[in-house]
């Protein structure tokens, strides 16, 4: 599959604090692909350095398959951290200068601008805008040279709800027209809404590189119960895949592992002569899994 | 062109450009067309016991062809409205964190700095085009009988001026790059200007004071008004007919060492 950015070895030191470490990241043409990690993980200085403004310490990275030009650059719409505008400024005026940088021959601004929902605020200045305005802006201008890939630091830090969901859909909408998408987010249910791609960070290492499904996996939880308890856990005991077994408000709750499904163990119940009166799954909660996942990394590499 | 355009959107949208460019050339505009008024009190020969009040206008402040000197003398302590202007505009593209945003988007560093440059080179010329048209004016009003010759006799003074400016002006960039604050900068230029350098070409000693980065551009355009007020001999000093290629040159050398300079700070630094 061809890549539209690949990494080598990509590191960032300020002076003892290795911020990236000999990152190794493709990312797939056409994908939405999220970069996970908390505050502080390496997040945005990555995509500084294959943006052009931190200077790696050492490695490289390729833009389909080349080396860092304006032409990439036109073809690469992106923000970091911050919607960065002239506050001065109106929409549109921010958006001309934008065009005359890439040399957009004729552009869409009011195009553009509809696309983010902020026609109707195209003549205010920046600085009028609430945040989410801002946030849409800075889509818009990244959208104002036809970009191929789309990149995007927290795009719905510090945004409401309805905000937050306007930008999502946004994102889906733009990956939908075939542009790839990389996403940076501390949030992994945000990851998991939008992204086809994953890529884990903790402190500049990266710990996960896989589809988004690998990442949040199949095992969870089950709560159960029968008219008999302790048969029911004398059973359970007995079976694999299941890690452990507590007690909770006169329920069992069950810690599955991955090769297990709460349909063979209501079969393998079943087959003993155990009919359960209350079974429920619960989906590890994601939150969690991120944090195990940090958490073994931590433990194999100290 | 593609620069000067950048450059252009990102001024005209501000009304501090506006404003501050209008108040700069209303009191250019005040200054040379009251300089005529300020009064000095010189020896009166027809009166032997006393002296008698002379004003600027009287002893010849607007007669060509002095006027250039006079002018271009007297507006070089106002250069610096102008240099703060640039500062506010460059200081604030860290501000805003637009300069990484323009990288992002598609400026190479260079291409930054030079329409940084540009802007320079920009509000150069229009403290020359406001100072110069305004001593034109004054010299036709002053001056009935002049001839096209006599305007232009001298008139190489706002050449002088226009280093001089300009120069100030890649002292203000190289300064914004490295401090990235307005205030910071605004302070230490001040201070580098009116008492870092004058002292350390006391304690230098002439003539190696001379080549101080500042000296040469405020040494260049020589006071008039010794001349002016015929107070030469009393002052034991000799006026120069002209300004002094010297510091010209200096000056100049020391406008393209700053540039590089500015540029040498971009290049090794993450933005």
């Amino acid at each position: 599959m061809e890549k539209v950015l690949k990494t080598q070895a990509l590191t960032k030191r300020y002076g003892s604090l290795t911020a990236v470490n000999e990152l190794e990241l493709e990312v797939p043409k056409g994908s939405v692909f999220g970069i996970l990690g908390p505050n502080g993980s390496g997040k945005t200085t990555t995509l500084g350095m294959v943006l052009g403004v931190t200077r790696p310490t050492s490695g490289n990275f390729e833009w389909f398959g080349g080396k860092p030009s304006f032409e990439v650059k036109q073809k690469v719409g992106a923000l970091l951290e911050t919607p960065n505008f002239y506050p001065y400024l109106s929409a549109i005026d921010n958006l001309k200068i934008i065009a005359t940088i890439k040399e957009v021959k004729d552009p869409d601004i009011e195009g553009v601008l509809q696309t983010v929902n902020l026609a109707q605020r195209a003549s205010s200045k920046f600085k009028t805008y609430s945040l989410g305005m801002k946030q849409r802006l800075a889509i818009a201008a990244a959208l104002l040279s036809h970009p191929e890939v789309l990149v995007l630091d927290e795009p719905t830090n510090g945004l409401d709800p309805e905000g937050i969901a306007e930008i999502r859909s946004m994102i889906l909408d733009i990956a939908k027209r075939g542009i790839t998408v990389i996403l940076a987010s501390h949030l992994l249910y945000e990851i998991e809404k939008v992204c086809t791609h994953v890529v884990v960070l903790r402190k500049g290492h990266l710990i996960f590189q896989g589809k988004v499904d690998e990442l949040t996996g199949h095992d969870g939880f089950i709560e159960i119960k029968a008219a008999d308890m302790n048969k029911l856990e004398t059973v359970l005991q007995s079976m694999a895949g299941i890690e452990n077994i507590r007690k909770k408000d006169g329920l069992l709750v069950l810690a599955l592992q991955q090769q297990i499904s709460p349909e063979e163990i209501n079969r393998s119940l079943a087959e003993k002569g155990i009919y359960v009166s209350h079974l429920h799954f619960r989906k590890n909660s994601l939150e969690k899994q991120f944090l195990n996942l940090i958490k073994t990394t931590e433990n194999e590499t100290a | 062109m593609k620069l000067l355009k950048i450059e252009w959107l990102k001024l005209k949208g501000h009304p501090f450009f506006w404003i501050g460019l209008g108040l700069y050339a209303a009191c250019m505009i005040l200054l040379v067309s009251k300089a005529g008024g300020i009064e000095w009190r010189v020896d009166d020969p027809d009166n032997e016991a006393g002296q008698k009040l002379l004003n600027f206008g009287e002893a010849g402040f607007y007669k060509l062809p002095y006027i250039w000197q006079n002018v271009t003398y007297l507006a070089g302590y106002f250069k610096f409205i102008p240099a703060f202007l640039l500062i506010f505009f460059v200081s604030n593209e860290y501000q805003y964190r637009t300069y990484r945003q323009n990288i992002i988007d598609g400026l190479s560093i260079g291409e930054f700095y030079t329409s940084k440059l540009i802007s320079a080179f920009i509000f150069s010329v229009i403290s020359v085009l406001i100072i110069g048209v305004n001593a034109g004016i004054m010299a036709i009003l002053y001056n009935e009988s002049a001839s096209a010759a006599d305007y232009f006799q001298n008139m190489d003074y706002l050449l002088a001026y226009f280093a001089e400016v300009l120069f100030l002006m890649l002292l203000a960039l190289f300064l914004t790059f490295l401090f990235k604050r307005s205030t910071i900068t605004v302070i230490i230029i001040l201070l580098y200007y009116f008492i870092v350098e004058p002292l350390a070409g006391l304690a230098i000693g002439d003539p190696i004071s001379d080549y101080l980065p500042t000296r040469p551009s405020r040494e260049m355009i020589t006071q008039p008004f010794t001349r002016m007020l015929r107070l030469d001999v009393a002052f034991k000093i000799k006026s120069p007919e002209t300004f002094s290629y010297h510091f010209l040159l200096l000056t100049f050398l020391y406008t393209v060492i700053l540039g590089f300079g500015g540029w040498w700070i971009l290049k090794r630094r993450d933005l």
